[in-house]
């Protein structure tokens, strides 16, 4: 097991910034996620951590040791790739035993670790299949057994999960998740998917357009985005435009509109200021539950209901607050009413949990 | 059960009626007109080649075998048909090794006037031949390397005709071939000679084959450079036909024929096999 550190990591075609020069450290055993959308310089990055794209600048060391010229057979990695490249004219058998014969490990050594191998991931007895005799999960599970037969210091993983359908999906997520932290493998994960990114992640490096716009764990990213990019790309969030009235004890007081609103404290704003106000839906407590809580850091405003959407888990409103459309999701319990459109409710939420980004 | 046995012969015979009422009647007119326009010679060389008459005629005057035994005796004959078969043996070799180095070039590598070379490398497919045999013959001739009426020459020769053949079929199974697979193994150990010999070319044999056979077919009917190049000792059999044509008007030359398309639809046949055998393989095995 390794670390990979990157260091003022650069790559450019042409003209063209791929990735502008980034650092950063992921530490050994950890399962650490590179998110965007496509275009954003994850796969590129992942890529040059390979040895298949050489970088414009910087450097990459694995385990402590520079790999920045080493070519990909020599730098301990294995990778699980998109279309998960399983060799066609090999069976499943050979497929595993590739990076053995590589290594020239003795021939019964071979069929007793590609045995286990199968067996780790649930294919027992799959030795003779090919490829084309293979689901999108089982090729996926051969591909892995296939890079962890070789005990790489590092795995990488790009977007390894978007060619299967919803529901294995989900189901391998969790499989790989396990088994990754059942070998503790040092893990590098490429996804444009930010669930997969927050289930399966110990932490997260939010890219766009070539740079990392942040970096943390999965509920500091979704909790507190700090910017703008970053609120946008995960989960669904509310933007409201407020101004700084106040601030004490980490709390920001805020006019929003012509109410009285509160959130955490950024360092970067000031009384004065304007700023854009961060909630996560769930986090707006409507009608009943807003006036029954309490504690100091609730702010209570009230807004219309403009519309609702049943969702099955929960219902979605839509409100009115003093003139700007705040998006709200409640529970769906059996002794909780609908609010009727039209009406005008109190609605409330904790300044813990909701940020604030300066304009 | 007995419905559900029938119903899906039913679908069957309801979607092949549907295929074919889908190609309009123009269009099989023109593929039957076509198909008989291009088996006709077939037909008439193999006729005439069986005639028992003295002269190439058509329709034969009875059917024989005497000319049939008359090439098979003649070493004239059996030296040229023997001679074609071991040159174009010795171009599909060259030309499918050269011709796959090429492609790979082509499709992997990034380089200024990739495009020229490639328009370079397929040029001699639009070049008309005489042209090409004119000048590897003034170039062989004048240069003094020792290529003029030589073997070697007349290799480089088919070589050049052939090449492009190769090149096109191995590209298309690189533009095929998903690069991840040879990244893979490169991430599995493997140096690069190694990933493209276990994973690479396993993975383009099917476009080598093809290109392949495409050299040897062309390089046995090759006739336009082979006229420049060959010698009285090194007389191809398309050569040989011309020769004995313009002096003497014997149906050996039909019997010939015979054998030449003997040849080419065998080696066509047991390539399809080959093929075919190596995707047998992989389902026999589960």
């Amino acid at each position: 097991m390794s670390t990979v550190e990157i260091i003022e990591l650069a790559k450019t075609y042409g003209q063209t910034e791929a990735l502008a020069p980034t650092s950063l450290m992921v530490e050994e055993g950890e399962f650490f996620s590179l998110l965007g959308p496509s275009g954003c310089g994850k796969t590129t990055t992942l890529r040059m951590i390979a040895g298949f794209v050489p970088p414009s600048n910087g450097i990459i060391k694995i385990g402590g040791t520079d790999v920045t010229f080493l070519p990909p057979e020599r730098r301990g990695i294995g990778i699980v790739f998109q279309n998960y490249a399983i060799f066609p004219h090999m069976n499943v058998f050979d497929n595993i035993a590739f990076g053995l014969q590589m290594r020239k490990v003795e021939k019964s050594e071979i069929r007793r670790r590609v045995a286990a191998a199968l067996e780790q991931v649930g294919l027992a007895g799959y030795d003779a299949r090919y490829q084309r005799e293979l689901s999108g999960g089982e090729q996926q599970r051969v591909a892995l057994a296939r890079v962890l037969i070789t005990e790489p210091g590092i795995l990488l993983l790009d977007e390894p999960l978007s060619a299967l359908d919803k529901k294995l999906r989900e189901e391998m997520k969790y499989w790989i998740k396990e088994l990754q932290s059942e070998l503790k493998i040092t893990t590098l994960y490429v996804t444009h998917d930010q669930g997969e990114a927050l289930t399966m992640s110990d932490r997260i490096a939010v890219m766009n357009k070539g740079h990392v716009a942040q970096i943390g764990e999965p509920n500091e990213i979704y909790e507190r985005p700090s910017s703008r990019f970053v609120t946008e790309f995960i989960g669904e969030s509310n933007i409201l435009e407020v101004s700084v009235t106040g601030m004490a004890d980490g709390i920001c007081d805020l006019a929003l509109g012509d109410q009285k609103a509160a959130a955490r404290a950024a360092s970067t704003l000031s009384v004065g200021d304007s700023a854009a106000l961060v909630l996560r839906p769930e986090q707006v407590l409507l009608a009943d539950e807003a006036e029954a809580a309490s504690g100091d850091d609730l702010c209570r405003l009230t807004g219309i209901v403009l519309d609702h959407t049943y969702q099955g888990a929960f219902v979605r409103y839509r409100l009115d607050v003093s003139g700007q459309t705040l998006i709200a999701e409640v529970a769906n319990r059996v002794d909780r009413d609908v609010v009727p459109d039209g009406a005008t409710v109190p609605l409330a939420w904790r300044a813990k949990g909701a940020g604030l980004l300066a304009e | 059960m007995v419905d559900q046995a029938q119903s899906p012969a039913m679908t069957v015979t309801r979607q092949r009626r549907w295929s074919e009422r889908d190609v309009p009647l123009i269009i099989q007119i023109g593929a039957w007109i076509g198909f008989v326009i291009l088996l006709l010679p077939v037909v008439i060389v193999v006729l005439a080649g069986l005639n028992s008459g003295e002269y190439l005629t058509f329709p034969p005057e009875g059917l024989s075998l005497r000319w049939i035994i008359d090439f098979l005796t003649s070493e004239t004959w059996m030296g040229a048909y023997l001679f074609s078969l071991l040159l174009a043996l010795i171009t599909m070799a060259v030309s499918t090794t050269l011709g796959t180095m090429a492609a790979i070039v082509l499709a992997r590598h990034q380089f200024p006037g990739r495009d020229l070379l490639r328009a370079y490398f397929l040029s001699p497919l639009i070049l008309p031949g005489v042209v090409l045999g004119l000048a590897l013959y003034v170039f062989f001739v004048t240069t003094n390397l020792g290529l003029a009426r030589s073997l070697t020459g007349l290799v480089i020769g088919h070589v050049l005709v052939t090449c492009p053949y190769v090149i096109g079929t191995v590209s298309a199974a690189l533009v095929a071939f998903d690069k991840s697979l040879e990244e893979a193994a490169r991430s599995l150990g493997a140096n690069p000679w190694t990933a493209f010999r276990r994973v690479t070319l396993p993975n383009i044999s099917a476009g080598m084959m093809a290109g392949a056979i495409f050299a040897f077919i062309v390089s046995f009917g090759q006739f336009d450079v082979s006229l420049f190049l060959s010698t009285p000792d090194l007389t191809p059999l398309p050569i040989a036909l011309y020769i004995s044509l313009r002096y003497t008007f014997e149906p050996t030359a039909a019997a010939a024929g015979i054998f030449a398309i003997l040849l080419v639809v065998v080696s066509m046949l047991l390539t399809a096999r080959l093929v075919n055998m190596r995707k047998f393989g992989g389902i026999k095995f589960s």
